[in-house]
């Protein structure tokens, strides 16, 4: 069949697409900071909200309703309900929510990022820019940078609060529980701080999912298989590095605690 | 904007995608299914799915089984039940975490790729070269991707459920301290076989769930490289949104309306 | 396939007949009124300036697109009225090189030429092995055949998919711009290989293309589509020395590539152009 490159060069490949990967990030940062076109900055941050918070409500509500459930029958020999309601409020708040907004933004907004610059690095708006003396980096990945940086904190909190509300609704509507009692428990081991640590965390894991999206769309290879490719990559290497930095943050800022 | 319309609009589109999946990918499976070669295609497909997704699955669900066991150590000590932290570990590994987050995986990785990968074809005329040969690219190319990502999902769920263990392991025994023993000799209290057969089950729907969703975006994928990336976003979103709901509906399915909380 | 319908087909009736076919892309005419019969053995041309309707008119012979009027007859059989089955059956009778070759880029060359042997004819592995080494050794790419379709240049994949066109032996073979994107040198040594391949088989050829050059080098019979209109068919001594101004407008233009050719101006009335129809 198709001539396969053998293991050790492929290996060397990883390696060395890795390496162009993590050389990417600083570069990323540095867009950023040397003053995106402001307009266009507001218009990607408000268009990724927008875009973005809906398929992360319908993500999070889901997944504390599914919790909900799980845990109402798994904790039923410790009294059932009501250490579901707490125990799905508070490792809903300090992971789970957060982690699937992320998951939900990489997958909506980061993807959207990697399929549009591998488009106009496919279709060589980016090779013109350069001709003209313009920095690609500045102009489209900073605003695409800041976007992510400040609208997945935004999707996080949201997160948390669809997150909460799939739990009650399924909590007083489906198993039965009081109203007011459940809503208790659900916030009853969250304090003010866990939302602080979910916005942060939102700030990283929005740096690490912008810079992993813009780099695979300017990496892409050429025509729609490179665009196509570009954005698979986009989002799997986001949701593996998104779910390892939300351990790292939380054992670092949980950890110490426990 | 009339704010129906802004409603509306994204409705309708849902509507008439949900549509077109139903009309093509079971269609598309079973023709697939029919033939020999169908099938042999459909394995050689999950194969590559399973090597594709395997390094994603562990990196994903180890660090997610050590959140899990970090999280629940803390909350069960407030609590005085925290011998319990296996059982309660390995219960919600097996029955929700490996399942779920295996299958958004498999959106992510795999079928993704499905979708860029035939909306490429789809560009490059490759899927009316076959169509002219006379043979149909329903069954050609989009089936056995289908049958593939049911096939390699419930094989990653399980190396999604041990990767998942371990991590939870790692969480509770050598970071906080929990006794070895204790982990060992109660972690299998809180599941049963019955529990492992479901999650699989459920990863299979999921498996065909995110496939059916996947290629037909590829597969009806607008014919610019534009359009191949709008079409794998497309793709990656709807599947991870029907995951959640799915797993949802199977979840109040399996444990019942009351979800066991009749003890409250 | 079709057992009912199946009228034997005559040994004059044309190859492809085209009557009074029409389509719309939205509320934009694309094909307007098309009559035309091609006919058997021979190699025709269709001439035309970019977005002229040519690949559409292609479309409907190998029914990927429906007109929203007429009717077209390929090869004694009214594509579509065919069920799905009877359409596929059809398809593979014929073979087509696309526009853009559309080789299967998961498939090495000599499995691309291997394919429809293998999965249409079906064929035993070894045996179409062979015999696409055949082929492409007949087209001039005898020590190619391990690499991938993306690892070739232009003119040899152009050859990859002529061969993979030519696999199962069709009765008609169809052509998107078979030269287009190639410079002069290896669109000639192509034209060659269409005209030396349909001399060896005798099989019906239709080229679609806008390069003046490349359809006087290999068609017996040429038409010429205008804005979705068919100014001109007849044989290519009979189109070359029309004096229909539309016609003229288009031909007189030397070729200085492929591509190139600008929209010809709006038609007089006068005319419609129906040399030989
Ligand atoms: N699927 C489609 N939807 C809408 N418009 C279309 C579609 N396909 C073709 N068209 C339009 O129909 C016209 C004819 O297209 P066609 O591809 O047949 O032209 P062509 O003669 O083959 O041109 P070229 O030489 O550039 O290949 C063009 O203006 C094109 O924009
Ligand atoms: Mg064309």
């Amino acid at each position: 069949m198709s001539a396969r490159p053998a293991p050790l060069p492929r290996l060397a490949a990883a390696v060395a697409d890795l390496t162009g990967a993590a050389a990417f990030w600083p570069r990323a940062a540095l867009a950023t900071l040397r003053g995106p076109p402001l307009l266009d900055t507001a218009l990607l941050t408000l268009r990724l909200v927008v875009t973005s918070v809906p398929v992360v409500f319908v993500v999070t509500f889901f997944s504390g309703a599914m919790l909900t459930v799980q845990a109402a029958a798994s904790l039923s020999p410790f009294g059932g309900g009501a250490l579901a309601g707490i125990a799905v409020g508070f490792g809903g708040v300090r992971e789970v929510f957060p982690l699937l907004a992320a998951a939900s933004v990489a997958a909506r907004s980061g993807a959207e990022i990697a399929s549009q610059l591998a488009t106009m690095k496919a279709t060589r708006q980016t090779d013109a820019l350069e001709v003209m003396g313009l920095d690609p980096l500045r102009l489209l990945v900073g605003p695409r940078m800041v976007a992510a940086v400040l609208g997945t904190p935004v999707c996080v909190l949201v997160g948390c609060a669809a997150g909460m509300l799939g739990a009650q609704a399924i909590g007083v509507w489906q198993l039965g529980l009081d109203r007011g009692a459940m809503w208790n428990n659900l916030w009853s081991g969250v304090v003010a701080a866990d939302l602080v640590v979910g916005a942060v965390k939102g700030v990283v894991l929005g740096f690490m999912l912008g810079a992993i999206s813009a780099r695979e769309g300017l990496a892409a290879g050429p025509g729609a298989r490179g665009v196509g490719r570009a954005t698979n990559r986009a989002v799997i290497r986001a949701l593996v590095a998104v779910s390892a930095a939300s351990l790292a943050l939380s054992s670092a800022i949980y950890g110490r605690l426990a | 904007m009339n704010p129906l319309a802004l409603l509306g609009r994204p409705a309708l589109a849902v509507l008439v995608g949900a549509g077109r999946v139903v009309a093509f990918a079971p269609a598309a499976a079973l023709r697939a299914l029919a033939t020999v070669h169908g099938a042999r295609a459909a394995v050689a497909q999950a194969v590559s799915i399973l090597a594709r997704c395997a390094a994603p699955v562990m990196l994903v669900c180890g660090p997610i089984g050590a959140m899990l066991a970090l999280q629940g150590l803390t909350l069960m000590r407030s609590f005085g039940v925290e011998r319990a932290i296996a059982p309660l570990c390995v219960a919600t590994i097996v029955r929700e975490l490996a399942p779920g987050f295996a299958a958004v995986v498999v959106a992510m990785q795999g079928g993704a790729g499905i979708a860029a990968e035939l909306g490429a074809m789809r560009v490059a005329h490759e899927l009316d070269a076959l169509e002219v040969m006379g043979v149909d690219p329903r069954a050609e190319v989009a089936g056995p991707r289908i049958v593939g990502a049911a096939v390699a999902a419930p094989l990653l769920n399980g190396l999604a459920m041990v990767c998942g263990v371990l991590g939870a392991w790692v969480m509770a025994v050598p970071v906080l301290g929990v006794p070895h023993t204790l982990f060992v000799d109660t972690a299998l209290d809180g599941v049963s076989a019955a529990d492992v057969w479901l999650s699989g089950a459920k990863t299979v729907l999921f498996g065909a769930a995110l496939g059916a969703v996947c290629a037909s975006a590829g597969f009806f994928a607008e014919r610019t490289a534009a359009g191949v990336g709008r079409a794998a976003n497309r793709a990656v979103v709807a599947s991870v949104i029907l995951i959640l709901l799915l797993n949802y509906l199977c979840n109040t399915a399996i444990f019942g309306m009351r979800g066991g909380a009749v003890a409250l | 396939m079709s057992e009912q319908r199946a009228p034997a087909p005559i040994a004059d009736e044309p190859a492809v007949a085209l009557s009074g076919v029409c389509k719309r892309f939205g509320d934009r005419e694309v094909i307007h009124d098309v009559t035309l019969a091609i006919p058997r053995g021979r190699i025709t041309a269709l001439l035309g300036p970019s977005g002229s309707g040519k690949s559409t008119l292609l479309g409907f012979v190998t029914g990927l697109v429906r007109p929203n009027a007429g009717q077209v007859r390929v090869l004694g059989e009214d594509v579509f009225a065919l069920p799905r089955r009877g359409l596929l059956a059809l398809r593979r009778r014929m073979g087509m090189l696309f526009q853009d070759n559309a080789l299967f880029q998961s498939l090495s060359v000599v499995d691309n030429v291997a394919f429809p042997l293998l999965r249409v004819a079906r064929r035993p592995a070894p045996e179409a092995k062979s015999r696409a080494l055949a082929l492409l050794e007949q087209v001039g790419l005898g020590g190619l055949h391990d690499r991938r379709p993306d690892q070739l240049s232009g003119g040899q994949q152009k050859r990859v998919a002529l061969a993979r066109a030519l696999a199962l032996e069709p009765e008609l073979v169809l052509f998107d711009e078979p030269t287009s994107g190639l410079d002069p040198q290896t669109s000639a040594a192509i034209d060659a290989l269409l005209r030396e391949t349909q001399g060896r088989l005798g099989t019906t050829f239709i080229a679609i293309t806008h390069d003046i050059v490349s359809a006087a080098a290999i068609a017996d019979h040429v038409g010429l589509l205008v804005d979705g209109r068919l100014r001109a068919f007849g044989t290519r001594g009979a189109v070359w020395a029309s004096t229909d101004p539309a016609v003229r407008a288009f031909l007189d233009r030397v070729p200085a590539g492929a591509g190139e050719a600008p929209a010809a101006p709006a038609p007089p009335p006068t005319g419609s152009g129906d040399l030989e129809l």
